[in-house]
């Protein structure tokens, strides 16, 4: 068995969440910040994660057990609305006295934080269940 | 006819296939367009052919939890194996060395 | 790869099978000539040096990443162990029933 290539998928794993973790902290973080004069509104992200082959090798010859290694982008979420909030003094109030805030949904965030960080950690126990394969098959013999 | 040895490895090695398929599966837990995967085991000759990785077509959800509980319990299988091979060379020892195990 | 039972089994005339450990056989050496002790070490001496370099072999494999399980490299190193230890009592036995043998003479 190749010890190299599971621990490989488990820090890929690791490292997918963790940009969930990042795409749901940086949402929260912009969830009152407005387009002030000449810059966009804060579109959120979603970290979108797809799988690749462990390598080209791999692909070119065939190989029947696809052993796939996570990668994770972050990418604009898709169909969310401006949320607008009726605030007259406000520096970006626009003529109807509207001002216009991310479409941030702050439970869904933090759901996604929870769940990112539980997934980490059980790719973290994976990483560590490997290691102790490793170790435990050299400690055969004594 | 296997020996013990030959037969505990062969069960050690699908432990090895199986703790792959338990990491795959809990690193592409959130993977868009991922097919769980699984062993097949050859039911015609059940341990004579080593099992081979499947995609899982079976539509029930698994937790995180379960994923977690296999991949401790075939963690334990491998552990006992390797453990047991260690006792019953120590006794082959014992017995062609008397003197000093 | 022979064992080091195997090749005392085949010293002793005892019907080996195909099982390396799970039929154990005592070690013992029959009264051969003195001559003979030699060359029955030196010919289990090559069995010996074969397992052990088979489990060398198998450990490469391992490091060079080729497709060896790991427990199947300690298996052999263990096996190799196994096969010295069983080599060593063989040595000793042939020495002491060499001396008794040579004591009788006198």
């Amino acid at each position: 068995m190749d010890y190299f290539k599971a621990i490989e998928i488990s820090a890929a794993g690791m490292a997918a969440q963790q940009a969930r973790v990042e795409a749901a902290t940086l949402n929260l973080a912009n969830i009152n910040t407005t387009a002030t004069r000449g810059s966009p509104l804060y579109q959120p992200v979603t970290a979108v994660i797809t799988s690749a082959p462990t390598s080209f090798t791999q692909v070119l010859s065939g190989s029947s057990r696809p052993l796939v290694i996570p990668r994770a982008t972050l990418v604009p979420q898709a169909g969310t609305t401006p949320r607008t909030v009726y605030e007259p003094g406000h520096p970006d109030a626009d003529s109807a006295g509207m001002v216009a805030y991310p479409g941030i949904d702050h439970t869904r965030e933090m759901m996604t934080v929870m769940t990112a960080l539980r997934a980490y950690e059980a790719n973290l126990a994976a990483l560590q269940a490997t290691k102790s394969l490793a170790v435990r098959a050299l400690e055969i013999g004594s | 006819m296997p020996t013990v040895i030959e037969q505990i490895s062969a069960a050690m090695s699908v432990c090895n296939l199986q703790h792959q398929v338990n990491v795959a599966n809990i690193a592409n837990r959130d993977t868009q367009g991922y097919q769980r995967m699984k062993l097949h085991f050859d039911r015609a000759m059940s341990g004579a052919e080593p099992p081979s990785v499947v995609t899982d077509r079976s539509v029930a959800p698994v937790t995180l939890e379960q994923d977690l509980v296999a991949m401790s319990n075939n963690l334990l299988q491998y552990e006992t194996m390797a453990r047991a091979l260690g006792r019953y060379f120590s006794i082959i020892a014992v017995i062609t060395n008397p003197n000093r195990g | 790869m022979q064992s080091g039972i195997e090749a005392i089994a085949a010293l002793t005339g005892a019907q080996g099978t195909a099982a390396t450990f799970d039929t154990p056989q005592g070690v013992s050496a029959g009264t051969a000539a003195p001559g003979l002790f030699a060359n029955m070490l030196a010919s289990k001496f090559q069995d010996l040096n074969s397992s052990v370099s088979a489990a060398e072999a198998t450990l490469g494999a391992v490091a060079t990443g080729k497709g060896v399980e790991p427990q199947d490299a300690m298996i052999g190193m263990e096996r190799a162990r196994i096969s010295v230890l069983t080599f060593v009592q063989l040595r000793n036995k042939l020495v002491e029933s060499y001396q008794d043998v040579m004591r009788m003479q006198l």
